[in-house]
């Protein structure tokens, strides 16, 4: 009968579906570069790990894709994540601010600090045996601050004679303040003393590029076949949206990573529920630093388990985040109503509660490890106060005030704050708030417009150190000709921008600081923007990984430090 | 009918102009562009990468460049976001992806849903009618972003037969198949059935009925052609969408396709991928629909397309 | 045998309208869908009053809280009662799927029907359109289409027809710009349903038995070819509204759906999804009154087409 045929053709369906279900075999990682022997075995959550032998050096960590691997055009944490294992430069620092010379062996810096001479180091090579020299330095120097290179981190090489000049007005890139005076020795003029320009020379944009490889292959010269690199590891394989491999350079001229593989398992954005769960299975071993947040409604489950509560791993990042205010609008103007905002925020809520992520309480706009900074000087958080503040400036229990606007890009973290803060500032301060979410473009687009200049109220923004120094805060963001260009909140005070271009050139670092400090206390007392929190980061590890330290600034995971147990 | 059919494979480069037309001016007119980011760019980048990208000629020469570009060499152009990549490298990357995926979930959708549908119609109201229909709405309408998840969780972090995500191994194709399955599946079903209790009642089943022929008989050769009209409608559309990659299930599954990129490249304004996709898309639909057609005239051959 | 009509009728007369109530209530399941859709609807509507806690009273202490006797559903991220922002999203995710999917209904059935009955040069012009539509990025349309009405409708100087429309969007969460959007590029798989089975059907004997008795096309259209496409109709229009749910609360996936602290169902399911493994009722409740509901409208639909036989013409 047809109905039995029917029947059976379903039941037959079914038993397909559920015997694809059925395990045949253990899950074998897949095979993609035949180079060590493929043994790891599938981690699953309750059991506990057998090791009788040695594991493979191998770290898999979650990812999302890396948009661009050149150092030169970077425009995300990802990309500089895995640029600064396969390239170096000429120094790092450490999360203590020690610097160390990598590429440069020793260097000379003028009694007048504008010109800075670098010895390179005997040794280093290039992926394909050929030595790193000065002139690679030049090269990359000039080409990334060449305007059609079009770099987004061109700024980091401002400082140097006649960047912003090339970059910004046509002059040509040959005429950027850096030599190559021979080989090994690289002589760089600025336009005027920066002490903070050893701290740029550690970053990406700084980093030495290979002239012919990039003459020869135009855009697509970061392909794995035709990549050439400089650092510890090796870009083996990047299978798009899927994995990214890198491998230990056998031939690296200072002490050989313990790691041989690392591989960047690749998950789309906003992924960290599959992330999760994939490090759950066993098939990563941590969750990574530059992508991926436990998600808020996970973290009591995590936290309640013995084993994964052990290998949570909190780590302290270098920046703020804030709510950034149009000070031009005239219920803002005062900035006693920005501090009575501020002070009526429970920032421990915020971040235990709400928000469910790592972090302290921000009572300054910068962070910790910034010189300068004075939290105690700052409104802190006093709700009666809050109260007073307001009544001062003319709006006693909120009477008067119109209603508050907060916008936001739209993602769970800033909508839960958003709420909140809606129920918070109505409850404390008897202001209505509205909340306004646009999708990520547009919000981009509409707060670096005039709709905002004139419009606007609040949104939500925050800064993270691209480099740990004063200032990349202090004159980055606060000065009144730089404001325009990044949070636009129309405070000006002259006293601080005479401090701080003050304090920019100035090459006493004790005298350094104090400037620094006194900007400081412009800053408390005008209070631009409201400081919420410091970001904090919070992942997981599997315990038999040792050696992962995200460094302070940008979280970012160095491979060289990591071992497999 | 060949002939029909040829008018119709040329119908299908006005419909693909028509699209790039209307693309490229919706392009024009969305708010926010390609290099808006956090970080402040200068002004004099900006146009420096307007300039790289030819982004400063006039509109008309734009337009005319670009198609010029694609018809000519094939060539869609670089991708602004990903930089080393082009929107041909992107499609051939994961379009095979998604279509395979694509492609086994269409199958179990038909496999499973017609056969439901069918035997649904056979005894409406009847206790497996309301089970059939509880589980074709239930397969429908709780989102992919929520059955996939439900899924991984059981079959792969509890059970550990499969792996959470990816596309290396067959293994990695069945959740995703499934769940991209399900609502496809109860659309079959569901229009299978309604279709099916349409027909029975017409005259020619009447007819065959009285004439004595067995109900299976009659179901098939006669009832189930012309009431697979409607799964054909919708079955070329969602075969169209289906190939080109599904965001949600590429996303929850992390497997590497071509449907998410439907939503960053315009979520990132990446113009070229999304003028890639686009195109590709409309092209896929035309022919998914030139197919449709041609099958509703081999399931009724009464219908002609004077 | 008297033949001047003065026999009592053996059976009294019914207008197709009260024939098709009654076929409706005798169909068990349809008449269960419809008392759960009222049900919800009005639940919806006096929300304030069924629901014992304002949907908007936050308690951070107290989130992600499974069911209890003071919490009927549990809490969600922000410790508010689940229950109360479970009737409040069901303002408008019904609200979106009936308004869209009229909208849809009104469009595409006419094109479908058109296009269909009359084929040749007019089905192609109207079909190949309709692929044109298709193709095009949604997403795209949406976003412009909601960037435009923010800036007109946020613009204080709004009056007139602008303020008008305004107010109407605020009452709806903000979404007005979604419905239109939606609906434009949504109406497109009912006019292709409509219009396929219009091309099978009109070959039929009953049609040229109908044109052979001198029938205008566009009393053929109204009268046999629409309501034979009602079966199809009705099946498209019970899956266009959990469809128009998700797509809205997948825009809000981007920023494009509902404003705080307005929620719908769909959005409560994007919400919720993050916290599957560690706090399940966050969706379970959600995706349980979106498959209900969707299950209602299901039977109920299987009950109208049934009941609507009355309006079909040709012989059971």
């Amino acid at each position: 009968m047809l109905a039995l045929r029917l029947v059976g053709l379903t039941l037959i369906s079914s038993i397909v579906v559920l015997f694809a279900c059925t395990p045949s075999q253990p899950a074998t990682k897949p095979t993609d570069v035949p180079k060590a022997a493929e043994s790891s075995k599938p981690v699953e959550a309750s059991k506990p790990a057998a090791t009788a032998q040695p594991r493979e050096q191998l770290f898999r960590v979650a990812s999302t894709n890396p948009p661009v691997l050149d150092p030169g055009l970077i425009t995300d944490a990802i990309s500089i994540d895995v640029v600064n294992n396969i390239f170096e430069g000429l120094v790092a620092f450490d999360d203590k601010g020690t610097i160390s010379g990598v590429h440069a062996e020793r260097w000379e810096i003028s009694p007048d600090q504008t010109t800075y001479t670098f010895t390179l180091r005997q040794g280093p090579t290039w992926s394909d045996g050929q030595p790193v020299t000065a002139k690679d330095y030049e090269f990359a120097w000039k080409r990334n601050i060449d305007p059609k290179t079009a770099s987004d981190y061109a700024t980091t090489l401002y400082p140097v004679k006649n960047a912003v000049k090339i970059n910004t007005d046509g002059m040509e890139p040959s005429e950027l303040g850096v030599k190559a005076t021979d080989d090994r020795t690289l002589v760089v003029t600025l336009e005027e003393p920066a002490a903070y320009f050893l701290r740029l020379a550690s970053t990406w944009t700084l980093f030495p590029l290979r002239e012919d490889i990039i003459a020869k292959h135009g855009e697509k010269w970061v392909d794995p076949d035709k990549i050439v690199t400089n650092g510890p590891f090796l870009l083996r394989e990047w299978k798009q949206d899927a994995q990214l491999t890198l491998e230990r350079n056998d031939n690296y001229w200072g002490p050989k990573p313990t790691l041989q593989r690392a591989v960047y398992r690749i998950f789309p954005e906003g992924g960290s529920e599959q992330a999760l769960a994939a490090y759950e299975a066993g098939e990563i071993d941590s969750l990574g630093t530059t992508s991926f947040q436990i998600p808020a409604a996970q973290i009591g489950r995590i936290q309640n388990d013995q084993k994964l509560k052990a290998e949570l791993k909190e780590y302290a990042e270098s920046g703020t985040m804030f709510i950034t205010v149009n000070n031009r609008l005239p219920h803002l103007k005062d900035p006693r109503v920005r501090m009575a905002l501020g002070a009526a925020i429970d920032r421990n809520l915020v971040l235990t509660q709400v928000l469910r992520r790592s972090g302290t309480a921000a009572y300054t706009l910068q962070p910790d490890g910034i010189v300068g900074r004075k939290p105690d000087i700052w409104q802190k958080e006093d709700v009666a106060r809050a109260k007073q503040l307001l009544a001062d400036a003319g709006f006693p229990e909120g009477r008067g005030f119109p209603d508050l606007t907060f916008t936001y890009n739209t993602s769970e973290d800033w909508r839960l704050l958003g709420e909140h803060l809606q129920q918070r500032w109505k409850d404390t301060l008897g202001i209505n708030v509205k909340l306004d979410n646009m999708e990520f473009a547009t919000f981009l687009k509409w707060r670096r417009g005039d709709e905002w200049k004139s419009l606007g109220h609040t949104f939500r923004g925050g800064w993270f150190s691209d480099y740990e120094d004063p200032n990349n805060w202090y004159n980055v963001l606060w000065d009144s000709h730089e404001d325009p260009g990044m949070f636009n909140t129309g405070w000006a005070d002259p006293e601080y921008d005479q401090l701080v271009k003050q304090a920019q050139s100035e090459l006493d670092r004790a005298k350094r600081e104090q400037l620094y400090g006194q900007a400081e206390e412009v800053l408390a007392r005008g209070y631009p923007a409201i400081p919420v929190f410091h970001y904090g980061g919070r992942t997981l590890v599997k315990s038999y990984v040792t050696g992962f330290a995200p460094t302070r600034v940008l979280g970012l995971v160095p491979l060289r430090a990591i071992a497999i147990n | 009918m060949g002939q029909y059919a040829f008018r119709r494979v040329l119908a299908v480069f006005p419909v693909l102009l028509a699209v790039y037309t209307v693309t490229f001016f919706l392009f024009q007119i969305t708010p926010g562009g390609p290099w808006d980011r956090e970080r402040p760019v200068p002004r004099e980048v900006v146009e420096n990468l307007n300039r790289k990208y030819g982004l400063d000629r006039p509109m008309w020469q734009q337009y005319v460049d670009y198609l010029a570009g694609v018809v000519t060499r094939f060539d869609f152009g670089p991708s602004y976001k990903r930089v080393s990549r082009t929107v041909t490298d992107i499609i051939g990357d994961f379009l095979p992806t998604s279509a395979t995926l694509g492609i086994v979930a269409v199958g179990l959708a038909v496999a499973i849903g017609i056969p439901l549908g069918v035997l649904s119609a056979l005894r409406p109201n009847s206790a497996l009618d309301h089970l059939a229909s509880f589980l074709a709405v239930v397969g429908y309408s709780i989102p992919s972003f929520i059955i996939g998840p439900l899924l991984i969780w059981i079959c792969a972090l509890w059970l550990g037969w499969l792996p959470t995500g990816g596309a290396d191994t067959w293994r990695h194709y069945v959740l995703p198949a499934i769940t991209l399955s399900l609502a496809p599946l109860a659309l079959f079903a569901r229009y299978t059935r309604s279709a099916l209790l349409d027909v029975t009642h017409a005259d020619y089943v009447r007819t065959a009925r009285a004439k004595g022929l067995r109900e299976s008989m009659i179901v098939v050769r006669h009832a189930l052609r012309n009431a697979l009209i409607p799964v054909a409608t919708i079955g070329g559309v969602i075969t169209a969408e289906i190939i080109v990659g599904s965001f949600y299930v590429e996303t929850v599954f992390a497997v590497p396709g071509l449907g998410r990129y439907f939503v960053t490249s315009v979520t990132d304004r990446d113009y070229p991928v999304l003028m890639g996709v686009t195109l590709l898309l409309a092209g896929i639909v035309a022919i998914a629909n030139l197919v449709v057609d041609l099958v509703y005239a081999t399931l009724d051959p009464r219908i002609r397309y004077n | 045998m008297v033949l001047d009509g003065s026999l009592p009728l053996a059976r009294e007369v019914r207008s197709p309208w009260r024939d098709t109530w009654l076929r409706l209530k005798e169909h068990r399941m349809a008449i269960l869908g419809l008392a759960f859709i009222v049900l919800v609807a009005l639940s919806a509507f006096f929300a304030d009053w069924v629901a014992p806690i304002p949907f908007t009273l936050q308690d951070s202490t107290r989130a992600y809280e499974p069911p209890t006797s003071e919490h009927w559903m549990g809490t969600d991220q922000l410790g508010r009662d689940l229950f109360s922002r479970l009737l409040q999203g069901a303002r408008i995710s019904l609200s979106v799927g009936i308004m869209t999917q009229m909208i849809i209904l009104i469009i595409g059935v006419p094109i479908g029907a058109i296009a269909g009955y009359f084929g040749g040069r007019v089905d192609q012009a109207l079909m190949r359109t309709i692929d044109v539509m298709y193709s095009f990025p949604d997403l795209l349309i949406v976003i412009i289409v909601m960037a435009s009405m923010r800036a007109a409708f946020r613009d204080p100087r709004a009056s007139g027809v602008m303020g008008v429309l305004a107010s109407v969007d605020s009452a709806f969460g903000g979404l007005l710009g979604v419905f239109v959007a939606l609906a434009l590029v949504s109406w497109l798989t009912v006019a292709r349903l409509v219009r396929g089975q219009v091309l099978a059907l009109r070959e039929r004997d009953f049609i040229h038995a109908a044109r052979a008795s001198g029938a205008s096309r566009r009393s053929i259209l109204m009268r046999h070819l629409i309501p034979n496409t009602v079966g199809v109709i009705v099946v498209a229009a019970t899956f266009g509204i959990p469809r128009a749910i998700i797509v809205e609360a997948s825009l809000s996936f981007i920023g494009l759906g509902v404003q705080a602290p307005m929620t719908s169902w769909g959005v409560m399911l994007l919400e919720g999804y993050k916290a599957l493994r560690a706090s399940p009722h966050l969706i379970v409740f959600p995706a349980a009154a979106l498959s209900l509901t969707v299950l209602a409208y299901n039977f109920l639909g299987d009950g109208l087409r049934d009941a609507l036989d009355p309006w079909t013409g040709h012989s059971r």
